[in-house]
């Protein structure tokens, strides 16, 4: 018993325990940089949606959005907004902005089946937002002009690859789902050497060898497909 | 130089540091802002400047109660923020008794007006407020010294019927 006391005594815990803050703290520091770079300076996203054809993919498309811009108020028409949705605050969407605020806006009321046009003056402090596929796009047409203050990054750069294997790297926990896993097996896509190895990586993640436990799909998607190839370069 | 250098950087990374941690806890725990104005008179006093404590984690899932107060960007102004309290939420029905009208509060805004009615520029003039505008709740003010304590929810009576 004493020989236990005596070899926890022998442990030094005060310089593990420094070791442990300090690395900690480092942590934190990281994500706090994260964080800063991410909310006020330039971020990725995943937009998805038939309302944005054909500039953004239907099945889904990652985007740089710039945040420093919006915040410096340095938004004009025809720039794409990333901007909280007025309906929902916990949803964020992406639209194209046709007018600030004194301008007068025409638009067409129900472009499928009719050709009345209406025309309305962008209050003070808003901005008139349309997605570019009028049919499928819920904009400012229904719930009006939208404050500025909902904007929340100008969307600059578009990956034109969309499903390719460094971008499933990071963004498997936002966009994980059948779609995009079906997908990977598809050999129809010409890949550069970057993104065959992202691919190959991102395949034995599926596999389950490198997964987080949070993702279930793997299992559901083996019963479907069973036993799998990894794709060959194209 | 480089000496000149090397004894500042530990300062220059200390700022650094410093600024992304407080940034961040700014952004996700809480933040102060300072009063301007006299539209929430009595709950606060336009003649001291007081600086109030905004808390934000109530925005990680925008649970907001009627009768706070809250902090948010003006729908007229981007650049500016500004402190209401919230008296209803999306769904609600409002009685606006200056236009002798009831409104229903559309999904995914709120209704926000000041105290001091008589001197406030709120929801009764702009209408609804999106929530997304929403930048957090106050919750005490911290100064000036002898008016610290906290900011308690309050609802005007008969004004709203809630969903």
């Amino acid at each position: 018993m004493s020989g236990f006391v005596r070899r926890l005594a022998g442990i030094p815990w005060r310089s593990i325990a420094g070791e442990a803050l300090s690395r900690a703290f480092l942590v934190a520091q990281a994500y706090c940089a994260v964080h800063v770079v991410d909310q006020h300076l330039c971020s990725l996203a995943i937009v998805r949606g038939p309302s944005m054809l054909p500039a953004m993919n239907l099945a889904g498309d990652v985007v740089a959005v710039d945040r420093v811009s919006a915040r410096l108020g340095r938004i004009a028409p025809g720039d794409v907004v990333m901007m909280i949705s007025p309906e929902d605050p916990r949803k964020s969407v992406a639209k194209r902005v046709v007018g600030m605020q004194g301008d007068s806006v025409t638009y067409l009321v129900d472009p499928g089946n009719s050709d009345a046009s209406k025309t309305v003056v962008v209050p003070q402090g808003h901005v008139w937002v349309q997605g570019d596929n009028p049919y499928a796009s819920r904009d400012s047409r229904q719930f009006g002009a939208v404050p500025y203050g909902l904007i929340t990054g100008k969307i600059f750069c578009r990956e034109v690859d969309a499903i390719s294997g460094a971008n499933i790297l990071l963004y498997g926990t936002i966009s994980w789902d059948t779609s995009n896993y079906q997908l990977l097996n598809l050999q129809k896509r010409t890949v550069t050497p970057l993104l065959y190895a992202g691919n190959t990586f991102c395949w034995h993640i599926l596999e389950g060898k490198y997964y987080p436990s949070r993702f279930s799909l793997v299992s559901r998607n083996q019963d479907k497909t069973g036993h799998h190839e990894p794709p060959t370069p194209g | 130089m480089a000496r000149a250098l090397a004894a500042v950087w530990p300062l220059v990374k200390g700022c650094i540091t410093g600024s992304v941690l407080g940034i961040t806890v700014a952004d996700w725990v809480a933040s102060v802002v300072t009063m301007d104005g006299a539209s929430m008179h009595p709950t606060f006093d336009p003649q001291q400047a007081e600086r109030a404590l905004v808390e934000k984690r109530c925005l990680y899932r925008y649970d907001f109660s009627r009768g706070d107060v809250v902090v948010f960007r003006s729908p007229r102004d981007h650049r500016e923020l500004m402190v209401k309290r919230l008296i209803a939420l999306p769904g609600d029905w409002i009685q606006i008794p200056e236009k002798q009208e009831i409104r229903q509060i559309p999904e995914g805004h709120c209704w926000v007006e000041g105290d001091n009615a008589a001197l406030s520029f709120d929801s009764r003039s702009y209408g609804p407020v999106p929530m997304g505008l929403l930048r957090g709740r106050v919750t005490h003010i911290i100064w000036p010294p002898q008016r610290i304590g906290r900011v308690d929810r309050k609802m005007p009576e008969g004004r709203i019927m809630p969903l």
